[in-house]
């Protein structure tokens, strides 16, 4: 058993002590954590998306923060801020609560443009600015920004080149009947999470990103990967397609998935599994099939089942 | 067909040739010293064809190389044209004159000769099988070279060929100063050619730099060349050769052909021809070669081994039976025939002009023979005018510039399978036709065929004379005496030596009584001269069973082996005789005027040779073309039971494949040649790197906007496919089998996964095929085609198992 599987599972047994019946949300979370990516929660409130978070961090053993955004929050108030100490007589650089290891951005799309572009620059660079001074940001560093996908009032839309930046979009969903009775269960005398030990190291992590690297992709994957991205630009009731960058998230994600599964290569039932939360948010329905009230979940599933796999029915020439 | 080369490699057009006429005639040499080794190795006789055909390939190929033509094109040129050259040059060995389609059946029957002693693991005893491979060899050989000389640029490819044939020539023929001779030759050629080529490289770039070279400095280079090259093989043939070396190098190479020993023992069962070559192949070797005299003998018992078949066309219903004569004498004395005053001459089939004594035969008649063994002599029945092959004649004088063939040496002699045409004239001759001959003997036949050695006393004349007290004509004279002989002396295959001091014929009629076919003929001969009948001794061989009679009639036992083929009615166009060797026969041969020479049978393990009464008789048996044998044998008062004493069929003990001229050989043949067509276009494919035939007859197809039939695709793509897909579409084809499609987009493990709920007893089968799919196919690793292979079947046998159980449960 290699040690990506072994270490994955440890993550998500611990994990699912606290977060019931949600296995395989919790596997694209922690999938996202070995890709070193940053992950879109979209989900109506009360789902438990704040405990996966901490969970996570616990589990880890990492600092955690939570950052409640609202339309008057300023970017100093995500990265940081330098005060003037006046006994030293010299700027001091206060953190923001960005700086920490795993962060909670909730309601991303409640802040300001600027405020979110502030959050999506430590995103991508992995370091914030503050006057003009670079701080590098604490690794692993993962964001887990939530999304309500009901209330649209005052909210400020992520654009679609932000959007872009998140590796995967994963929905919770509400538990089913059982499970839920669990969770009451569950949370009969205290919280589960302040039983939650850590189980895994932070250097194991960091280790097992690195080891995730290794695994193969065969070019009949490589090939199959590329058509279904290519698929997305060219179908009729999309109106923006999958960039490279989506190409390269299946890729990434690909691997994280067979080294959790266990394998040294990755299969095409690897990336028929990651193609939604790795595509979803990243197309645009054209305004007509919007109309139709078209799902991008719906095409992504309709496009799956076109693009033939290379090597699986040999007499039918790939697209 | 156009110069796909050519524009491929723009390195090739900016160059055209790197040769010119100097290297090509190096070339020339080159493989002509090959075939000048060849021809000095005298291994077979005719190897001095390989002389000619490595001009011609050198030539060709060098052609070919100027040629636009693609590598396919050249190869198909250069084999049609080789075809061709080839078997002209074989065509050629069997004499001149001889006609074409005639070469070419003999060449063909050679072949399957050759074949068969392969398949029956015997010893091949002719050449041609050997010289034609040689031949192809060289042919192939100075080609490529050609081809290389103009088409490629390195060097190693135009020499190596030509160096590896001498080099092994020498291994298996060292003659110490030959084998030097050429290969010193050879290197030297290689050494010049190099530098020729270097020199013409040099001079490409020198034109590309603009250096002028005069043309005196490319004269000096050429001179330099020649003078290096020689220097250095002088100085390499007088460095002292470490001997040492050479005899372990000897015990490394026995070390290493052990293991192939018994491979190598069937091999020398194909090339047997050139170990008893040097004797065999020559005249000396040939059986069935009469000399101008015979003893009498003491008798060898003969095999029933086949020595010809004989096809005769089926126009002379009534025709007594055949003698295949292979010559005849008059003079004897002391148990010893001869020939008296034989010219020979050299006749050509285009050419065969020479006067012939002619006698009333209105039947002419081409007889077709295929030898079984090598002949020298060629049989014919009575009166032959023509033979297809060149043949030394031996030729009687007759009378004016008339003569009578006496014997017909094919020269050169003829090879197991091969075929000769005689013409012959023939008569249907009636016992009344033969009375009233009359005794008006010409001068010629007087003069030669009354001859009686004085040892051959008054007794035998005497004796003559009581057993034909009661017949008037000749022919009656001569037939009771066959019937005393017949009556009076016994058969035996082998006799005692008479005694020295007396005559052998007259010992055999009056004291042992005992003899073979030899003795029966000398001693009717001897009698009938003495009553001034002229009479000569014919050898040869006796009809033998006809093909119709063994398929037809049962076998009735009895010990001799004659069949009655007199008056025979058949139904075919043509008779086909098989002629073994207990066949050989001698026999007495009469002359009758206007009818020339007739045979008789006194020897006794021989049917009666019966001929038709009279003309009405002819006519009867031929009206009476259905009749059965009993009819006409009460009509010739042939006896019954001796009829079915002597008739004898020898069993056909040849297994299936044991004729060579079965239909399995052609057949096989076939088979050989699209075995090799396949061998050829899998080599074309490995080194050329051509796809599949399928996809070349797709793409042809597309090329020309003709939809691909569907099957050809299918074809196409299988066979594009790699061992490992093969061994994978076993689980969608199961699926299809038991009826369930698949999306495209399924992949491999979302169809093993579904048809191991449909086969859930052979799911760990699938789903270690699957494991090993992936591996290969997505993992990169090694693939265990042999284990997938057992796999894939296994999973295929459980699908048809299911199926069918589905179909039985269904309807029950």
């Amino acid at each position: 058993m290699s040690t990506v599987q072994e270490f994955s599972n440890l993550l998500i047994d611990n994990i699912e002590k606290v977060i019931i019946g949600k296995r395989s949300s919790v596997r694209l979370i922690v999938m996202g954590l070995l890709s070193k990516g940053h992950i879109l929660i979209e989900d109506v409130p009360g789902v438990g998306k704040t405990m996966l978070a901490r969970s996570l961090a616990r589990s880890l053993k990492c600092s955690f923060n939570r950052l409640q955004f609202t339309p008057d929050m300023l970017p100093s108030d995500v990265t940081g801020v330098s005060i003037f100490n006046q006994i030293t007589r010299e700027f001091e650089f206060r953190p923001g609560p960005v700086m920490s290891q795993i962060v909670l951005a909730d309601e991303i799309n409640r802040a300001t443009p600027k405020t979110q572009s502030a959050l999506l620059e430590a995103m991508q660079e992995g370091q914030v600015t503050v006057d003009g001074i670079t701080h590098k940001l604490p690794s692993p560093f993962m964001i887990m920004a939530t999304q309500n996908p009901i209330e649209y009032e005052g909210t400020f839309p992520l654009p679609e080149a932000q959007l872009d930046r998140f590796l995967l979009r994963v929905t919770l969903g509400y538990p089913g009947k059982r499970d839920e009775v669990r969770v009451l269960d569950s949370q009969d005398h205290h919280h589960p999470l302040n039983d939650l030990g850590s189980v895994v190291s932070v250097d194991e992590l960091l280790q097992v990103q690195e080891e995730v690297k290794s695994i193969y992709v065969a070019p009949a994957v490589k090939d199959y990967i590329v058509d279904i991205v290519r698929q997305t630009r060219i179908h009729q009731d999309v109106y923006l397609g999958g960039s490279p960058r989506s190409s390269l998230t299946l890729f990434q994600v690909g691997k994280v998935r067979a080294a959790m599964e266990g394998r040294e290569y990755v299969l095409p039932d690897d990336i028929k599994a990651i193609v939604e939360p790795a595509l979803v948010h990243r197309i645009i329905i054209s305004p007509a099939a919007r109309l139709r009230d078209l799902k991008p979940e719906r095409v992504l599933e309709e496009i799956l089942g076109q693009v033939p796999v290379p090597g699986g029915d040999l007499f039918k020439k790939a697209v | 067909m156009s110069s796909i080369e050519s524009q491929v490699t723009p390195k090739t057009l900016s160059h055209p040739y790197r040769w010119d006429w100097i290297a090509a005639i190096l070339l020339i040499g080159m493989m002509q010293s090959l075939g000048g080794r060849l021809t000095a190795t005298e291994w077979v006789n005719n190897i001095e064809i390989t002389l000619i055909l490595s001009f011609w390939g050198c030539v060709a190929g060098l052609v070919l190389g100027i040629s636009n033509f693609s590598s396919l094109g050249v190869l198909f040129f250069s084999s049609v044209y080789g075809l061709f050259t080839i078997s002209r040059q074989l065509g050629l060995i069997l004499g001149s004159g001889i006609e074409w389609a005639e070469r070419l059946v003999s060449l063909w029957g050679r072949y399957k000769v050759s074949i068969h002693a392969i398949i029956n693991q015997e010893s091949v005893t002719d050449p041609l099988l050997f010289l034609t491979i040689v031949s192809m060899i060289v042919w192939v050989v100075s080609v490529y070279t050609g081809v290389a000389l103009v088409r490629q640029r390195r060097v190693w490819r135009v020499v190596l060929p030509g160096a590896i044939g001498i080099m092994v020539i020498n291994t298996y023929s060292y003659q110490d100063d030959i084998s030097a001779r050429f290969l010193a030759f050879y290197i030297f050629l290689i050494l010049f050619l190099v530098a020729r080529l270097y020199y013409l490289d040099r001079r490409e770039d020198w034109q590309q730099m603009r250096i002028s070279v005069p043309f005196h400095i490319s004269f000096d280079l050429l001179i330099g060349a020649v003078l290096t090259s020689a220097l250095l093989v002088i100085v390499a043939w007088n460095t002292p050769t470490a001997v040492k070396e050479f005899t372990s190098a000897e015990e490394t190479w026995d070390r290493i052909i052990t293991p192939f020993k018994s491979a190598t023992d069937r091999l020398d069962n194909v090339f047997a021809a050139l170990k008893s070559s040097v004797g065999f192949v020559r005249v000396g070797g040939v059986k069935g070669y009469y000399g101008d005299d015979i003893q009498l003998g003491l008798g060898i018992p003969q095999t029933d081994d086949l020595i010809f078949t004989i096809e005769v066309p089926n126009i002379l219903t009534t025709e007594p039976r055949y003698y295949w004569r292979a010559r005849y004498y008059d003079s004897y004395q002391d148990g010893r025939w001869t020939n008296a005053k034989i010219k020979t001459q050299m006749m050509r089939p285009d050419e065969f002009d020479i006067s012939l004594t002619t006698y009333n035969a209105p039947w002419e008649a081409n007889i077709k023979v295929t030898t079984h063994i090598p002949l020298s002599t060629l049989y014919a029945p009575s009166q032959p005018n023509w033979v297809s092959r060149p043949v030394e004649l031996e030729v009687n004088p007759t009378q004016d510039d008339f003569f009578e063939i006496v014997a017909m040496h094919a020269t050169p002699p003829l090879m197991v399978g091969e075929v000769y045409e005689v013409q012959v004239s023939r008569s249907d001759i009636t016992i009344k036709d033969l009375r009233e001959a009359g005794v008006n003997y010409p001068v010629w036949v007087t003069n030669k065929y009354l001859q009686i050695p004085e040892s051959v006393g008054e007794r035998t004349k005497i004796l003559a004379e009581q057993i034909t007290s009661n017949a008037d004509t000749p022919f009656d004279k001569a037939t009771a005496i066959t019937e005393y002989l017949r009556d009076h002396i016994e058969y035996l295959d082998t006799v005692s030596e008479p005694p020295e001091d007396v005559e052998p014929i007259e010992w055999m009629l009056f004291d042992s009584q005992q003899g073979f076919c030899n003795y029966y003929a000398t001693a009717e001969v001897m009698m009938l001269r003495s009553l001034g009948i002229p009479a000569r001794f014919s050898v040869g061989y006796s009809q033998g069973e006809t093909s119709l009679e063994s398929a037809e009639r049962p076998a009735l036992g009895g010990n001799i082996g004659e069949i009655p083929g007199d008056f025979m009615e058949t139904t075919g166009d043509k008779i086909v005789y098989f002629v073994r060797a207990n066949n050989l026969h001698s026999w007495p041969e009469v002359f009758f005027p206007a009818y020339g020479w007739i045979e008789f049978e006194p020897t006794a393990n021989q049917r009666p040779l019966l001929r038709p009464l009279d003309d009405e008789d002819l006519d009867l048996s031929s009206a009476d073309s259905e009749g059965q044998g009993a009819s006409t044998d009460d009509r010739f008062g042939l006896d019954d039971q001796l009829f079915e004493s002597e008739f004898n069929i020898p069993e056909d003990t040849d297994s299936f494949i044991g004729r060579p001229d079965s239909p399995i050989y052609s057949f096989g043949a076939f088979i050989v040649v699209i075995g090799l067509a396949a061998v050829l276009w899998w080599g074309m494919r490995k080194v050329r790197g051509l796809p599949p035939i399928s996809i070349m007859i797709e793409k042809k197809l597309q090329k020309s906007d003709i939809p691909a039939p569907y099957l050809l695709q299918k074809w196409a793509r299988w066979s594009s496919l790699s061992a490992m897909e093969r061994a994978y579409h076993s689980i969608n084809r199961s699926l299809m089998f038991l009826g369930e499609t698949q999306e495209p987009a399924a992949s491999p493990s979302m169809r093993a996964k579904s048809l191991a709920s449909q086969l859930p007893s052979s799911s760990d089968v699938i789903l270690e095929l699957l494991m090993e799919y992936q591996n290969w196919l997505y993992g990169g690793q090694l693939a265990n085609v042999r284990l997938s292979r057992k796999l894939a079947r296994s999973i295929e046998k459980q699908a048809i198992l299911e199926k069918i159980r589905r179909i039985f449960s269904r309807s029950t």
